[in-house]
């Protein structure tokens, strides 16, 4: 192959690009708007990119975070995150104008297309909530009419973001807290299951959050056997399948040695959850 | 900017790293691998290998601990699956080949001396997260020497065994390395670590220790590609840290013919390119048209901190 029919297929993109707006939308929570066009138009929902804030050493790895919401016409994306590490309370300091280096749009997006179910569910616990909104934005984007609902288990008030913005794409929405500061005093979980006991027709269930809630919710999707995604958040180094560090087990069979090592960042983030071994 | 490595000639000195860029499908997304001057693919064996469980990877200052544990899918499937998409690229593929035993090695060489996409070899006898196996082929220099000359009756491919830098005298090793018919030798693979979690009293990795790499581990690399260079007459092709032109240089001065980038591509996927033009740069700058030129050619003096 020539080097010409090889440029043509580059499907994934590095290089450093400006912030062009800056949000702090609750207690320890932000958005970064980034101008990257090629990310703002090929990105598709529950991906991600990997971040980075110079070709410092510390920290050395980029970090990955979800694509949250693009603007195709301006090129632009939204990162949204907790300022929680050194990384993260980096960039939170960071304004319009500042630059970061991106690379994405990576892994495999959240399955949307219309012969997976009649009804979009999605279980959002904490910051999982990032990579819903370019879900939901899509699918209306698209003039798919099935209903979305959102479950969003969160700390408390100070930390649900952009209810709003789920409420104007026509989204039914259902917050809890750990504290009941808004919502049910409960976790996800609570109004999931009273939900599906419902028995609803055909959803199928997207879920991001803390590890312990995802597994929890897999388990109700398989009693209630309703389809169920994951968007897992693995330690990753590389971000584009190179370094296999990112390994998740992934069931082969159904005995206990069935299983390969997957990568997280190509054959995830999104898996179905009965594919996880946990 | 080209070198040659025995009979094989690269383009440029800049090479990737074993375990660091896959079988380059990933970062062919990205950009152009026929600017490359080869790609070491990940280690190979005979049967494919799961790994080690996870956590396989934790970030240390400047640098990164991995216990992969040489996963991979076997050399059949390298041949029949990785090897035609890698030979679309006008790039040197060398193979990084990992064995229990001598023979496994030799079979390895074998299988692969029959394929003309296969520029050469790169005998891994240095990945510190396997738990049994070739730790002997690092640790004992009779035995690396075995392992070169087994593999070097086998093929008449290049032949490039990789050295542990977790052994006391790694020049020792490089001359039991030209001693077995190595063609080059290089280093260094990572060095043995572990990091502990305070909050939970437990060690950050599953398999409790792993391989340091990256940024941090460039000073101790550096030293002993000077040291081997200074010991053997065949190639250097050293490894250890490289992000930058300026780190590239370094190791060329202190006997390198090739380098070899590995970590610096997670942090900076386009990082081997940007070395390539910021070797052809400081050649050009210094009026020199061969990396050859400036290979070795560090010299002991007074130091001027102003210079
Ligand atoms: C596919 C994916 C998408 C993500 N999307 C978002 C998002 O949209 N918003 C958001 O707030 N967070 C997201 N995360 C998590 C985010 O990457 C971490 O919060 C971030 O790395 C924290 O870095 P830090 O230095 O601030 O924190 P640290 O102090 O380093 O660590 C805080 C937490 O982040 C985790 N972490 C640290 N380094 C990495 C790494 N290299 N890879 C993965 N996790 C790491 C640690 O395990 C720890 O739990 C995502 C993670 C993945 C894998
Ligand atoms: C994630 C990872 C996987 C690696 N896998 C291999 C491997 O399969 N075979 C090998 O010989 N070296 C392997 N290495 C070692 C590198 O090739 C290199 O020798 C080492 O990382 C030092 O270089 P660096 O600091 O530039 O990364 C691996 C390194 C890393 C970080
Ligand atoms: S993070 Fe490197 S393979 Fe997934």
């Amino acid at each position: 192959m020539s080097s010409n029919t090889a440029r043509q297929a580059f499907t994934r993109f590095t290089r450093r690009v400006p912030i062009t707006r800056t949000e702090h939308l609750a207690g320890d929570i932000y958005r970064h708007h980034i101008h990257f066009p090629e990310i703002a138009e090929g990105a598709q929902p529950g991906q991600f990119v990997e971040v980075k804030v110079s070709n410092d050493f510390d920290p050395l790895l980029p970090r990955p975070f979800s694509v949250n919401q693009v603007d195709r016409e301006n090129g632009v994306f939204t990162i949204l995150y907790e300022a929680l590490g050194q990384f993260t309370k980096e960039i939170a300091g960071m304004s319009a104008g500042e630059e970061l280096q991106i690379l994405g749009p990576l892994g495999r997006p959240y399955p949307l297309g219309s012969d997976e179910c009649d009804e979009i569910v999605l279980v959002a616990g904490g910051l999982g909530i990032a990579s819903f909104y370019h879900a939901a934005w899509t699918l209306r984007e698209a003039g798919d009419e099935r209903p979305v609902r959102l479950f969003y288990g969160a700390r408390n008030r100070h930390s649900v973001v952009q209810l709003e913005d789920y409420e104007a794409l026509g989204v039914s929405v259902e917050v809890v807290t750990d504290d009941g500061s808004l919502g049910e005093k409960a976790l996800v979980t609570t109004p999931l299951t009273r939900y599906l006991q419902t028995q609803p027709r055909r959803p199928a269930l997207y879920v991001c959050g803390p590890t312990p809630m995802m597994k929890a919710v897999s388990e109700i999707a398989q009693i209630e056997r309703v389809k169920c995604y994951l968007s897992l958040e693995t330690y990753m180094a590389c971000g584009i399948g190179t370094c296999v560090g990112c390994a998740i087990k992934l069931r082969t069979g159904d005995g206990a040695d069935d299983f390969v090592y997957g990568r997280a960042c190509v054959e995830g983030p999104v898996i179905e959850a009965e594919r996880l071994v946990w | 900017m080209a070198v040659e490595i025995g009979p094989v000639r690269l383009k440029n000195p800049v090479t990737v790293a074993s375990g660091t860029f896959g079988f380059g499908r990933e970062y062919a997304q990205l950009f152009d691998l026929s600017q490359l001057g080869g790609i070491f693919v990940k280690g190979t064996s005979l049967e494919p290998r799961r790994g080690n469980p996870p956590q396989r990877i934790y970030e240390t200052a400047a640098g990164m601990l991995n216990s992969i544990g040489l996963q991979n899918d076997g050399v059949e499937a390298f041949i029949a699956e990785k090897l035609p998409f890698l030979n679309q690229f006008d790039t040197q593929i060398f193979v990084n080949i990992v064995g229990n035993r001598i023979e496994e090695y030799a079979e390895l060489a074998r299988i692969l001396d029959d394929q003309p996409g296969v520029a050469g070899l790169e005998i891994n006898i240095s990945c510190p997260n396997v738990e049994h196996g070739h730790a002997e082929f690092a640790s004992d220099p009779t035995a690396t020497c075995n392992v070169v000359s087994a593999v070097r009756r086998a093929t008449g491919k290049v032949v490039i065994p990789k050295l542990s830098p977790n052994v006391t005298d790694i020049t020792a090793f490089a001359r039991a390395s030209e001693d077995g018919g190595a063609d080059a030798v290089s280093l260094i693979n990572t060095l043995v670590g572990t990091a502990i979690d305070v909050k939970t009293r437990r060690f950050r990795l599953a398999n409790v220790t792993g391989g340091l790499s990256g940024p941090c581990i460039k000073p101790i690399a550096l030293r002993m590609v000077y040291q081997c260079a200074q010991t053997v007459s065949i190639p250097v092709i050293g490894i250890g840290g490289i992000s930058t032109w300026t780190d590239a240089v370094e190791f060329l001065l202190a006997g390198a013919t090739a380098i070899q980038v590995g970590t610096a591509s997670f942090a900076n996927p386009l990082a081997a390119l940007e070395i390539i033009d910021g070797v052809e740069a400081y050649l050009q700058d210094n009026g020199l048209n061969s990396p050859s030129q400036i290979t070795g050619k560090v010299e002991r003096g007074p130091v001027d901190p102003v210079l």
